[in-house]
């Protein structure tokens, strides 16, 4: 939704800055802004974000491009770039 | 018996258009000058015995004189080694229903001399009651009291005599009519009139039977009339042989067939009728089987002396007027026989053999196959041999404590960007849903093991939130999971499906171009293969800019997979189910092996590494 390719190369230039805005999406579609450090982990992000929601982090898949975003995981470690977004997926499961 | 036999001689002389003139005729037999005065017991049996004797006597004067009266009584039972359907007891190759038919064609003098010939030939009643339908019974049957007078006579001519009448009294009813129809068209017909006559001593030759008594049957005869009979085929094919080599021998020029056919198949001794003596007789069992036990007599007695045939001579006698013009010896008359046979199979040869009938079906159909066999061969050769694993490898003995011990961790394993916690693991154990961390872990492990071998399909997989994110928010949410990746250059896609509660298993199979979905539950998913579709179409033209052809590929739903019988193992099959296919195997677990791949999938996650290699 607010990814937006096209911001991309205006983004590129502020390579050199410290912070980057991340948007946060759960799987209604509510966004929750960020505004983090690239060499924080995200395991801050990910706290906030479900003391806001009230949701339990064993119970909650965050996800970078498709990828699993851990605690260690920092923005830089994925190449995260300002606006990009991260989804916020429910715990699975099935039987029948 | 008398009336019997004046009726009889009624028809002997309307049969046969000289016959008063060879009755006149019947007593200048100057070789059996007693036959007159000792016969005085009926004067019309003389005078048809001495018609009879007139017609041979012709032929007779050409030979020379034959020892024939003394046949040791054993002799006749001695069967011809060389004929497994001659024996006596058997069913003979001609009755005398067959005989007759012969008969009804020739004219009235050669019938009454087959006839005669006949009767005396099966005298006994071996051959008489073998065969189904036998005139020769009934004419003993005719014949009145078994005590007749001529059989006190004791002499050849009164051993003809019974056997004359009993034809003439039985046979000339239905013979008439033909004999009058046949007689002049016979006689025209002296093409065979060349053929040599022997003597009729062989008739004479044996008395009087003492098997030749009255037998009234139990059963009326069947029929009487030879005309039904000739009609009748069904007889074995043995005998039908023969009947065909006597026809053959009898009118070589209209049965040639038959003849030829049965000739061909008997050995050279067929070919070598000019031999004199025991030879000639031995390669001729069909007239020794037409006269049956009196031309075996015969046989035995004339064939140490006299080079010559012993009974074809009565059979190919054709007319009286080729009694009286032409005659030939035995030599010559065996000669023009081998001749005559020679040239029918001559005649035979150039006809194609039924051995290779035209069969365009049959042909058609063996093109087939070996076309099938050619095309079959290629798909062998083409199929890769695949190296052979072991679908369910055993646990180490210590796999079970590594599980227990590792439930109660809280981080078991963290691999592929996925921690496993004891938690998560737990849900591998018995009757447990498995959750997404699970799932998604092990479909990693597939692809990372089809990334360390080449013997399997590359893959690539999304992780479970791929598809509820594609169905809800649309491809462009996400374009960018493919932004390290072309999923255009794997074999196939594995991906986890969630549905509500429900983990299954779909493959996008690039070489088979097919969209795979294996549902444990065998519900059908027409939304997902829609949804894929769209995704490779949209996926395609983002990353190729170019649409993608979906012109052959197929939606796989098969239903006759191993199917789920509870409620809480699907996510196992789901895993599983990928795990096959990732190889291409075919699924060959089932329900029952449930227990031990949730211990294996366990074991596997602990040591981030599937048990199933290559």
């Amino acid at each position: 939704m607010s990814d937006s390719p096209d911001q991309k190369p205006a983004v590129k230039p502020e390579g050199s800055s410290e912070h980057l805005n991340i948007k946060v999406v759960s799987a209604d579609s509510s966004e929750v802004h960020f505004k983090i450090k690239r060499s924080t982990p995200l395991r801050k992000l990910m706290e906030t974000y479900c003391d806001r929601t009230g949701k339990n982090m064993n119970s909650v898949r965050f996800l970078f491009e498709g990828n699993r975003v851990l605690e260690s995981h920092t923005p830089k470690d994925l190449d995260m770039e300002d606006g990009d977004t991260i989804d916020v997926m429910v715990e699975q499961i099935g039987g029948q | 018996m008398t009336k019997r036999m004046r009726a009889s001689e009624d028809h002997v002389y309307q049969t046969m258009g000289d016959a008063p003139n060879a009755a006149a005729d019947f007593g200048t037999d100057a070789r059996h000058p007693s036959k007159r005065s000792r016969s005085g017991a009926s004067e019309l049996f003389t005078k048809v015995v001495g018609w009879v004797k007139s017609i041979f006597s012709e032929a007779d004067s050409a030979l020379p004189e034959r020892g024939v009266a003394d046949i040791p009584q054993d002799a006749i039972y001695d069967p011809p080694p060389h004929i497994p359907g001659a024996w006596p007891g058997r069913q003979p190759f001609m009755s005398t229903a067959d005989l007759l038919c012969h008969s009804a064609t020739q004219p009235a003098p050669a019938r009454l001399k087959l006839l005669g010939e006949k009767s005396e030939a099966t005298a006994n009643r071996n051959l008489s009651r073998s065969s189904p339908i036998s005139i020769s019974s009934d004419s003993s049957e005719l014949a009145g009291p078994p005590h007749r007078p001529m059989a006190t006579t004791q002499t050849r001519l009164q051993s003809m005599i019974p056997n004359v009448w009993n034809n003439s009294a039985t046979t000339f009813l239905w013979a008439r009519p033909q004999s009058l129809a046949n007689f002049n068209k016979v006689s025209a017909l002296d093409d065979r009139q060349h053929l040599p006559t022997r003597s009729p001593s062989v008739l004479s030759s044996r008395r009087g039977s003492p098997r030749h008594r009255y037998q009234p049957r139990t059963q009326p005869h069947r029929t009487l009339y030879s005309p039904a009979i000739r009609k009748t085929h069904a007889r074995p094919a043995v005998q039908r042989q023969r009947l065909g080599e006597l026809i053959s021998l009898y009118s070589p020029t209209t049965t040639r067939t038959r003849a030829t056919s049965s000739l061909a198949s008997r050995d050279s001794n067929a070919l070598q009728f000019p031999l004199f003596g025991t030879s000639t007789v031995a390669s001729r069992p069909s007239s020794q089987s037409l006269l049956g036990r009196g031309s075996f007599a015969a046989r035995h007695t004339l064939s140490s002396h006299q080079p010559s045939s012993v009974a074809t001579p009565q059979l190919f006698s054709p007319s009286p007027a080729s009694l009286t013009t032409q005659r030939l010896d035995s030599y010559q008359w065996l000669s023009h026989l081998a001749t005559q046979v020679r040239s029918s199979l001559a005649y035979r040869s150039p006809v194609p053999s039924i051995a290779r009938p035209e069969t365009p079906q049959f042909t058609k159909l063996l093109a087939k196959e070996a076309h099938l066999n050619q095309e079959l061969a290629k798909l062998q050769v083409a199929i890769p041999t695949r190296p052979t694993v072991d679908n369910f490898p055993p646990l180490p003995p210590t796999a079970l404590d590594e599980i227990q011990r590792a439930l109660h961790r809280p981080l078991v394993v963290e691999a592929f960007n996925i921690p496993i916690r004891g938690t998560d693991l737990v849900t591998l154990t018995k009757d447990q849903w498995l959750n997404d961390e699970v799932i998604n872990f092990y479909f990693s492990l597939i692809v990372a093991r089809s990334q360390d071998s080449n013997h399997f399909p590359s893959l690539h997989t999304f992780n479970t939130f791929f598809y509820p994110k594609l169905c809800d928010q649309g491809y462009r949410t996400v374009r960018r999971w493919t932004k390290r990746v072309d999923i255009f250059a794997k074999d196939m896609v594995i991906l986890p499906i969630h549905l509500p509660a429900h983990w299954t298993c779909a493959v996008i199979n690039f070489t088979r171009k097919r969209i795979e979905y294996y549902d444990s539950m065998l519900m059908d998913n027409p939304t997902l293969f829609a949804t894929l579709r769209e995704y490779l179409q949209a996926e395609h033209l983002d990353k190729k800019q170019a649409d993608f052809d979906l012109s052959g590929w197929t939606d796989w739903c098969p239903k006759d997979i191993p199917r789920q019988y509870n409620g809480f193992d699907c996510g196992v099959f789901a895993c599983i189910f990928a795990e096959f296919a990732s190889r291409e195997e075919p699924f060959t677990f089932d329900q029952g092996r449930m227990k031990y791949l949730r211990q294996r999938m366990m074991y596997e996650i602990l040591h981030t590494r599937l048990l199933v290699q290559a």
